[in-house]
């Protein structure tokens, strides 16, 4: 576990400045997403590239710990993203169903 | 050791070229289920070269299985969240007013609904056969 060093190191620094640059693009989306499930995809996204950033960062310093970070990370994305989903579906259904449930 | 390093930074810079795609993607398609489409496959796909590049590069027990976790994970709840949103969209449309692309032509769960499509879509009742425009 040692971090890299020398073209290995540039070529993981170009790898975080992309995957930030599609962190800006998705952002965007989920700011300016016309409806809620397009925030909901793009913040699922979001995750999934926080995820990829740790990931190479462990890749350039050498730190296991960021591979446990990550993993935690996507599970709870995971869970968020369910959430919304349901939330976007149960509210759709008219009142006397959801009064039943 | 140099072969080593040049398949690692190889699949990490593969990730990455897939994981700016599923960005890209998201910023430019035109609807919910293209944008879905786009982060999903292009996002899971980049986050497990990534994965499997830090395994290559830093070779470890305790790297290899938490490396191994995380794919596993992904690949298990990464089209499960996918088909949720996808569904809770679809049917929820007319209420968070999620709009279609114009070019679409077909819908294939319209026969199990019974409605029609997106209400603001023209051309849509039952005219199928005069053709599918683009």
């Amino acid at each position: 576990m040692a971090a890299l060093s020398g073209p290995a190191a540039w070529f993981a620094s170009a790898c975080l400045v992309a995957v930030g640059a599609s962190l800006v693009m998705t952002v965007i989306r989920l700011m300016r997403g016309p409806s809620l499930p397009d925030r909901v995809v793009s913040l699922d996204l979001v995750a999934y590239q926080a995820v990829a950033l740790m990931l190479i960062y462990a890749i350039l310093t050498g730190e296991p710990a960021y591979l446990d970070v990550s993993l935690v990370l996507a599970l709870v994305a995971f869970l968020g993203t369910v959430a919304f989903a349901r939330y976007i579906e149960y509210r759709s259904l008219p009142e006397a169903a959801q009064s039943s449930e | 050791m140099l072969v080593q390093q040049v398949v690692g930074i190889f699949l990490m810079c593969a990730g990455t070229l897939f994981v700016v795609v599923a960005g890209l993607g998201v910023l430019r398609l035109p609807d919910v289920y293209m944008r879905l489409h786009a982060s999903t496959k292009a996002g899971t796909l980049g986050v497990a070269l990534n994965t499997a590049g830090l395994a290559v590069l830093h070779p470890a027990l305790g790297t290899f299985t938490r490396a191994a976790a995380l794919v596993l994970f992904l690949l298990l709840t990464a089209p499960i969240a996918a088909h949720m949103i996808g569904r809770a969209a679809y049917f929820a449309r007319d209420q968070m007013g999620v709009t279609i692309w114009e070019g679409t032509i077909v819908d294939r769960m319209l026969d199990h609904r019974g409605g029609t499509l997106f209400a603001s879509r023209p051309g849509e009742d039952g005219s199928s056969s005069s053709g599918a425009v683009s």
